[in-house]
């Protein structure tokens, strides 16, 4: 079934948008849950509650394409999880080294931000990326949306896992820059 | 912002950029910055000679003509696409000419890191990555021939992607196998979804390929990636996280505890390389019955111990690990988390070739004649920077031929890539590599055809 129609079957709170969601996308958003969690278990019902905030989600949003935009709840989702897992002290999966890698784009420690800053950031970082060239682009956004392993991303793109980490590294110190310059790590 | 806040701010990036990234990428051919040439005819006909190992069966051969060292490659493109073109436009001043030439080519437009195969025990116990070597020592007279007694002949093999089809029944049975030596029942192998090219679609689309002017490589690459066999092992008493198996048309077959990432920071590495031969013999097994095993910091700073058939190394000293050997990869706790099965079919062997001494080998390199994954030094400047010698057959997945190559790995400096606070003086190691078969063995390689 098309994106489109689905995001209609929400609009029209029929339920059957549930089950069209879950067999279109449900092992893509499990994949990206289980590269942040690292636990099958925690992935699923992830991703169960992925369906449930879409539901809640639409109407008010009409996503133009379901894939990205459930990728998204679910990695907030995850990453939700992942802080509350932290906090009785157990789960695996890429999460923490995500964020400790993130952390070398950022100049300085965290100060009070303002929603509108995180729309603007996305846009610099979309900006960004479309001036990198492949497989840079592609590696970075397998790296940090899709929250892939280094082994995945090496398997493929059919390269050492330590070019991707070079590779990872140098978009990391461009992005810090531009974001630098661009007054948000402040 | 905080890094969480980075996080849902690199979620919020334009769809469009989302979905690309999900689109599986066009393969790069393994990249070599191209061989360069200077109108040495030697060197000309051997980068002919290899070029010329080209279509078998069906497809037409490229006229080889080794009178004429500048009818090679065109200039290289863009796209990393290159052809081998028996009437290119010659062009004294080109740097580059790309060819395919039954060698894989990949087109990064950086430079690049690759690993340094470690085999010495004192550096693998200092616990850095391989490719960021903090105290490797420098040889103390590079100068020095190696003490090899190099083998009278060294093989060279047909590749898998020569043989142009698609070997589904072998993937399966290479998954069994690997489930087997896994402790998991073999049937699971039944539920492995193929996804790929059909044997009729592929030839189609070599057809096309062929057609429009494609390169051998591209054409190779195609029949390398046709196709691959997928399974999830459910979650199970010996594997509590279950497994990702995959096999494909090379040969290769890899398990993967999902979301496990291998660890080099609580084992040595004669502890990695002994918990991994301990507990997995039938693992280690299927590298062949004598086996010999390397252990090293792979590309990812972690321990991979790899195995390979030492008896099947035609040429003794001659690595093959690449093509025909096993890896595995230990977590943090000491647990397995990844197998890489190479099981090329070294079975084609072309023939037998008389391999060059590392003395002419240096030759070449000196001439700027050899293949970098992105070095970037020039031959002279290898051969000043010397960290390490080597012989063997690289993994190549689009190529007509394994060749023997001799492998010279430079110290490229110290760099602020990928250095720490924690460790700043990291170093780049690239290699450098010289095929290890004369030319005129590369000629009657592609008589042989």
């Amino acid at each position: 079934m098309e994106d489109s129609a689905i995001v209609a079957l929400y609009w029209a709170r029929d339920e059957q948008a549930l089950t069209e969601t879950a067999a279109k996308f449900g092992a893509y958003c499990r994949k990206i849950a289980l590269n942040l969690l690292g636990s099958i278990s925690d992935a699923e019902e992830v991703e169960n509650d992925t369906w449930m905030a879409a539901w809640n989600s639409m109407p008010e949003n009409r996503p133009a394409r379901l894939a990205p935009y459930l990728g998204r709840i679910t990695r907030n989702l995850a990453l939700d999880r992942r802080d509350k897992a932290a906090a009785q002290k157990r789960g695996g999966g890429q999460s923490e080294l995500i964020l400790e890698e993130l952390e070398g784009c950022l100049a300085g420690p965290a100060r009070v931000e303002h929603t509108v800053e995180a729309a603007d950031t996305a846009r610099m970082i979309s900006e960004f990326l479309r001036k990198e060239p492949e497989p840079a682009r592609g590696i970075f956004i397998r790296r940090y949306w899709y929250c892939d392993s280094m082994a995945d991303i090496a398997a493929r793109y059919a390269m050492p896992e330590g070019r991707v980490r070079v590779t990872l590294h140098r978009t990391r110190n461009k992005l810090k820059k531009v974001l630098t310059e661009q007054g948000v790590n402040l | 912002m905080n890094t969480r806040e980075l996080f849902e701010a690199i979620g919020a990036m334009d769809d469009d950029l989302i979905l690309e990234a999900d689109k599986l990428p066009v393969r790069p051919r393994r990249n070599w910055r191209p061989l360069l040439w200077r109108g040495a005819p030697l060197a000309a006909c051997l980068c002919l000679a290899v070029g010329a190992v080209l279509w078998q069966g069906q497809r037409s051969k490229v006229t080889l003509d080794t009178a004429m060292p500048e009818a090679a490659a065109a200039a290289p493109e863009e796209s990393g696409q290159s052809a081998l073109r028996s009437e290119a436009a010659v062009d004294e001043n080109a740097q580059a000419k790309t060819y395919d030439g039954g060698l894989s080519l990949y087109n990064g437009p950086e430079a690049s890191v690759s690993a340094l195969p470690v085999l010495l025990s004192d550096l693998l116990d200092k616990g850095a990555g391989a490719y960021f070597l903090d105290t490797a020592p420098k040889p103390a007279d590079r100068t020095r021939l190696l003490d090899w007694k190099l083998p009278d002949t060294v093989p060279v093999f047909r590749s898998m992607a020569a043989g142009r089809t698609i070997d589904l029944s072998g993937m399966y049975g290479r998954m069994r196998s690997m489930l087997q030596a896994l402790g998991l029942d073999t049937a699971l192998a039944d539920d492995a979804v193929y996804t790929g090219l059909t044997q009729a679609e592929a030839e189609a689309q070599a057809d096309t390929l062929a057609n429009n002017g494609g390169s051998e490589g591209a054409e190779l690459a195609l029949w390398a990636d046709a196709g691959s066999l997928a399974l999830e092992v459910a979650p199970c008493e010996a594997w509590p996280e279950g497994l990702t198996l995959t096999a494909d048309n090379t040969g290769t077959v890899t398990a993967q505890v999902p979301g496990a990432e291998a660890d080099a920071t609580r084992l040595t590495s004669a502890e990695a390389l002994a918990a991994v031969q301990a507990a997995w013999p039938d693992v280690v097994a299927l590298a062949g019955e004598d086996t010999a095993s390397l252990c090293y910091t792979g590309t990812d700073g972690a321990w991979h111990a790899r195995f390979y058939n030492a008896a099947y190394n035609a040429a003794g000293g001659i690595e093959n690990s690449d093509l025909d050997g096993v890896e595995l990869a230990v977590d943090a706790s000491g647990q397995l988390c990844r197998v890489v099965w190479h099981n090329a079919d070294l079975t084609q062997v072309a023939g037998e070739y008389a391999p060059l001494t590392q003395v002419q080998a240096e030759d070449l390199l000196r001439q700027d004649l050899f293949l970098t994954d992105g070095g970037s030094l020039d031959g002279d400047g290898v051969l000043e920077n010397l960290a390490d010698v080597r012989l063997y057959y690289p993994e190549s997945r689009a190529c007509a031929w394994y060749l023997p190559y001799w492998c010279f790995t430079a110290d490229e400096g110290a760099s602020d890539e990928g250095a720490s606070e924690e460790d700043p003086g990291r170093h780049l190691y690239c290699e450098y590599l010289v095929p290890a078969v004369s030319v005129d063995d590369l000629t009657a390689l592609q008589d042989a055809g």
